[in-house]
């Protein structure tokens, strides 16, 4: 019986986070979509300066951050798939909400101070130590987005 | 110049995949190689665990009774003594033995005893408790004796180190991975300890049946524990160390059938109990 309930309750806990992770990813999506959309006429781009003469009003740095972790079952499946190699797609949704996230916070706070075009977009990752395995663990994932935010006053 | 907006677009950095059919091939592909390689060091062990030297044996045991120190009761060295008798009168029927066996009896909640490295057999107070008379703790104790004779104690430890060797190996040390592929390499490990128990069964009588000219007393043991029946025992004969202690019953009545060896016979009282610290 202790042996059962040793083998069932890490099985129980990857189901149960299955499910929680799988329910709060497709409201993440859901989220991003929406805002995604309703976004899409602010222009982000990664040039330096706009490619064409505009007048600007005002410029200022932006910057939306966003803090993510892998759930219990999307972690241990990457620890399986690195045993045997191979693309460690449970991390894929993972990084792809965080670099959209990260890239329409930056958007809102465009948007928020007043500006309606950002250039010279960033990305940059960088690693939260978590305490485990002697602080060699991975807690999460800091995705920051970066850029300049301009007021063009005519429409691009 | 115009920008033409678009949204991004959730195709390109996405790979579309079942997780619980991912998660499965993964699990059940490395459970198979698992086993696999469980299964060749539990050979291998086998194979080389006769071979190891006596001397190096008794290294482990010292090292093991320093250990066990802290558990050992207090006043517990008359018992001891009468234990150590014991032992001695079972090996004396066991012509061709290697080993000069040692007892230790260790404070623990849980009637067992265990055959360690070099011929040390620890006992708990529990077990020295619960036993009704001294055939029951000579049955239980010549089982361990039947497990030096076949070196189950080596083959045991060294599956365990080098189990957790290839566990770690793989950075599976710790957390639920372990626990998982732990299991997996555990209940093939298991399997042979269940032959090994009961060969260690068959033998633990033969020397009852030298000491007292009957077997009575020796299915004793498990009248103690027999809570589990049913389903549950079944799952606990497939995953437990021991067989279920219904199927072991019934094997050793076979034995003791085919041998011939009285089953009835008058018991001798549990002596040794007065020297139990309560």
């Amino acid at each position: 019986m202790g042996q059962l309930i040793n083998l069932g309750s890490p099985i129980f806990l990857l189901l149960l986070t299955y499910f929680i992770g799988s329910r709060l990813e497709a409201n993440h999506y859901r989220s991003i979509r929406e805002r995604e959309a309703a976004m899409k006429d602010m222009v982000a781009i990664n040039l330096p300066r706009l490619p064409c003469d505009v007048e600007i009003a005002r410029a200022g740095i932006v910057m939306g951050s966003v803090v993510v972790s892998h759930d219990h079952f999307k972690r241990f499946l990457a620890q399986l798939r690195i045993i045997v190699g191979g693309r460690i797609k449970s991390y894929e949704p993972l990084l792809d909400r965080a670099r959209r996230e990260a890239v329409l916070r930056m958007k809102e706070q465009a948007l928020a101070r007043g500006h309606n075009t950002v250039v010279n977009v960033r990305l940059e990752t960088s690693r939260l130590a978590s305490s485990r395995r002697g602080g060699k663990g991975t807690a999460g994932l800091e995705m920051l987005a970066y850029g300049t935010a301009l007021t063009v006053n005519e429409g691009l | 110049m115009k920008s033409a907006p678009r949204e991004p677009d959730d195709s390109v950095n996405l790979t579309p995949t079942h997780w619980l059919r991912e998660a499965t091939t993964l699990t059940v592909g490395l459970a198979v190689v698992a086993v696999g390689v469980f299964t060749t060091i539990a050979l291998l062990v086998n194979l080389l665990a006769p071979i190891i030297p006596l001397r190096v044996e008794a290294e482990v045991a010292e090292a093991i009774l320093g250990e066990v120190q802290e558990y050992v009761p207090e006043g517990g060295e008359d018992l001891v003594a009468r234990l150590d008798t014991l032992v001695d009168q079972l090996a004396s029927h066991w012509p061709d033995r290697e080993y000069d066996f040692t007892v230790a009896v260790v404070e623990a909640d849980q009637p067992n005893a265990f055959a360690l490295p070099g011929g040390l057999i620890i006992v708990t107070t529990d077990l020295i408790r619960i036993v009704e008379s001294e055939n029951e703790l000579a049955f239980v104790l010549g089982h361990e004796l039947g497990h030096f004779r076949n070196r189950d104690h080596l083959k045991a430890l060294g599956r365990g180190i080098l189990f957790d060797l290839a566990l770690a190996s793989i950075g599976m040390g710790t957390g639920s991975m372990s626990n998982l592929f732990g299991s997996s390499g555990l209940l093939t490990s298991r399997s042979f300890n269940r032959r090994q128990e009961r060969a260690a069964d068959r033998f633990g009588l033969g020397l009852m049946y030298e000491q007292y000219a009957t077997v009575a007393g020796s299915l004793d043991f498990f009248e103690h524990d027999l809570g589990v029946t049913g389903l549950s025992e079944t799952i606990a004969d497939f995953a437990g160390t021991h067989p279920g202690s219904t199927t072991r019953i019934k094997e050793m009545l076979d034995f003791v059938e085919e041998q011939g060896w009285p089953l009835d016979g008058e018991l001798l009282p549990p002596v040794f109990q007065e020297s139990v610290v309560r």
